[in-house]
């Protein structure tokens, strides 16, 4: 067993008013530099007044899902029901019909994702071949009053704008977005 | 005759199979699997995809299994480096022209393609030319889709159409790269839909299953087919509790590894907008949906009331099981045994492959049960009517002395609607049960979907019926079957379990009428 003593105080923290001031001090300091700092890069406060003040997002994060379309407006989607198995939390609904596009074949009739019981995992996004659904759109707070408004269907992923500045999570598929190639 | 056996060694396993047997179906019989295109158990073997390649010993070349027959003394290899090589670098020709059609595929998930790739193939492809592309979505007939660029030209359907439906429907034009099946007529032969099942690839794929629902989703169950008197042995495939499609199983004595389209559409008759969900009595000429209790006991009090002068109409649709519940109900009601069964509705000719002029698949069965006597002669004296399933009275107003008529059955038609008790029973699908198909062949089925809520099989209906009658109330449908089993020579000796996958035959129907 190892004993540490401890330190003896020295007459000035004895004295206990110069520590109190000294704590009140820095109390204070934060005080004034939030009240007219705020907008400072000065500032330390660490509540936001969300949702006036909208929260910077990391380049990386997944946010509402959207689907991809093709340069002619379809979804990229295949109905191949890869995410559908993918997703843990058993969120996505598909219905699949054949395209009249014989190169296409296959595509989907309906496709809904149930947000509320999505767990943003981005199971989805990976599982997907044909890079259809991501999770980069701008929507990030999720709000509603009805159940429905949660269940998002083909026409309102594919209406879903993407975030600028949104880094895909691959090198490749990176360099591609630069290029304009997706 | 005791058979000639050869001893061989697989693996360095000692293995002893009939004289003549392949070295691939050895194999699988010691538990070995050689991965395959072009073999079929039921078809002939050209060794085309040169899959199953094995290691002989004392033979220079690999040899293909699916056509060397065994040797005594054999010691064949599946698993050396050699083998292995051969079958990725088979494997990967195979795969040169072929699509990654993967996502809008049907096949994927039950793929001779993707599984083998998964076992044996796990290479990084030597291939950078463009592929051969094929004409895609080839509507080639009522039941069927054909992707030529998916196909990799084990020519199973060719040889299914040239050796088992002799229509000769699909061939294979052109050489190398451009070869390619074609369908050089229309499909549209009755056992068509076989070909997307032994099509090993997404080349050949079903009609109605096309984008349903993804295989691997399905849940399977054993059952039989209840569309003729062959009785093929087949699973249901079913996802959320409905039945999405039907395919044969293999019955060596029944139906081999086949079955027909027609029989294959029976799974829609379980939710169609006839089907009777809901007990209903008839009040002032109308019909009222009641609860089950409710109908039940109005049908006990009027089969009380009538006991001895009911006239029964059974039905060669239902189980061995419900037609011994039902003789055994009117027995105790003292009641003439159930008239004799009636013509099947639509004929088939009996066909050279599966099907029979029969469309019932129990008539052998029911028939122990039934008596001679028309149901049409017995209405005459009769002052109740028990009709199970047929529509045996659509025209009530001929027998005036009827004082009421219960109807048993599954779907709606005209019997039914002039019905004072209409009960709902259990389809095929939805309960266990057995069939005794024409060979005399008792074959049993599983329960694959849930019923209606409130429906019940016939025989659960009868036999709580005929404790009124002083009987004993039956728990499961193997009880039943004991109970079959002891008192008929029919089904002696068998039981419900021992029936397994592909049923038993009892011994005196095993000769006369075997086809």
């Amino acid at each position: 067993m190892i004993v540490v003593p401890r330190p003896a105080y020295s007459l000035r923290e004895k004295v206990y008013f110069w520590e109190i001031a000294k704590g009140l001090l820095v109390t204070f300091g934060h005080l004034v530099r939030n009240l007219w700092g705020a907008a400072s890069r000065s500032r330390t406060i660490q509540t936001w007044e969300y949702p006036e003040e909208p929260r910077p997002y990391p380049q990386r994060v997944r946010l509402l899902h959207r689907l991809v379309k093709r340069p002619d407006g379809t979804p990229k989607c295949v109905a191949c029901y890869m995410c559908a198995t993918a997703c843990p939390a058993v969120a996505i609904e598909i219905i699949a019909e054949p395209s009249p596009d014989d190169a296409i074949e296959k595509r989907p009739i309906s496709f809904v994702i149930d947000e509320l019981r999505c767990v943003m995992c981005g199971f989805c996004v990976e599982a997907c071949p044909k890079d259809a659904i991501r999770m980069d759109s701008e929507v990030g707070d999720l709000m509603g009053t009805r159940r429905e408004d949660f269940l998002f269907t083909l026409d309102r992923l594919l209406e879903m704008k993407p975030r600028a500045g949104a880094y895909l999570g691959d090198r490749e598929l990176e360099a591609k977005r630069k290029a304009g190639l997706i | 005759m005791a058979q000639e056996t050869v001893k061989i060694t697989i693996n360095g396993k000692e293995v002893v199979a009939p004289k003549g047997t392949l070295i691939i179906e050895a194999a699988a019989q010691a538990g070995v699997e050689i991965p395959h295109y072009c073999y079929h158990p039921h078809l002939s073997r050209p060794a085309v995809c040169r899959m199953c390649l094995v290691d002989v010993e004392g033979q220079r070349k690999l040899q293909p299994s699916c056509s060397t027959p065994v040797q005594p003394g054999q010691v064949i290899r599946t698993d050396s480096p050699k083998v292995q090589e051969a079958v990725r670098e088979v494997l990967e020709f195979t795969l040169i022209n072929h699509p990654l059609d993967c996502p809008v595929c049907d096949q994927a998930g039950e793929c001779g393609l993707q599984n083998n790739y998964q076992d044996y193939g796990l290479y990084n492809t030597k291939f950078t030319l463009p592929k051969v592309h094929k004409a895609k979505v080839q509507k080639i007939g009522p039941t069927l889709t054909l992707d030529a660029e998916r196909c990799i030209l084990c020519s199973r359907c060719v040889r299914f159409t040239d050796e088992i439906t002799k229509t000769h429907e699909m061939g294979i034009m052109q050489r190398g790269d451009h070869a390619e099946i074609q369908a050089v007529k229309e499909v549209n032969n009755p056992y068509s839909t076989n070909l997307a099942d032994i099509c090993p690839v997404g080349a050949l794929t079903q009609n109605d299953f096309r984008f349903k629902v993804r295989v691997w989703y399905l849940k399977h169950q054993q059952s039989i087919c209840p569309g003729c008197a062959r009785g093929c042995n087949i699973v249901v495939d079913h996802y959320r509790g409905e039945a999405q499609r039907m395919r044969p199983r293999n019955n060596n004595a029944v139906n081999q590894s086949w079955m027909c389209d027609d029989g294959r559409l029976l799974y829609k008759a379980i939710r169609n907008e006839d089907r009777l969900n809901a007990p209903m009595l008839r009040k002032d000429g109308k019909r009222v949906a009641v609860t089950p209790s409710v109908a039940f006991s109005e049908a006990l009090r009027l089969l009380e009331k009538h006991a001895k002068h009911t006239a029964t109409q059974g039905s060669a649709s239902v189980s061995n099981e419900d037609a011994f519940a039902l003789a055994r109900l009117l027995k105790m009601m003292q009641a003439p045994v159930a008239s004799s069964l009636r013509e099947s509705p639509v004929g088939w000719e009996d066909d050279a492959l599966l099907r029979r002029a029969d469309r019932t698949p129990n008539r052998n069965g029911v028939s122990a049960f039934s008596g001679t006597e028309e149901f049409a002669v017995r209405l005459k004296t009769a002052t109740l009517a028990l009709v199970i399933q047929e529509d045996a009275l659509p025209e009530r107003s001929l027998y005036p002395q009827l004082a009421g008529v219960i109807y048993v059955g599954t779907h709606d038609c005209p019997t039914a609607r002039s019905a004072d008790v209409v009960l709902p029973m259990a389809m095929w699908a939805e309960y266990e049960g057995s069939f005794t198909n024409f060979q005399g062949r008792v074959q049993r089925f599983l329960s694959v979907v849930s019923a209606p809520e409130g429906v019940v099989p016939l025989w659960q209906l009868a036999s709580r019926w005929s404790e009124a009658f002083g009987g004993k109330r039956y728990a499961s449908a193997a009880e039943v079957f004991r109970a079959m089993a002891t008192e008929h020579p029919l089904f002696a000796k068998m039981t419900f379990d021992g029936l397994g996958e592909i049923g038993l035959c009892a011994p005196s129907a095993d000769q006369s009428k075997e086809a």
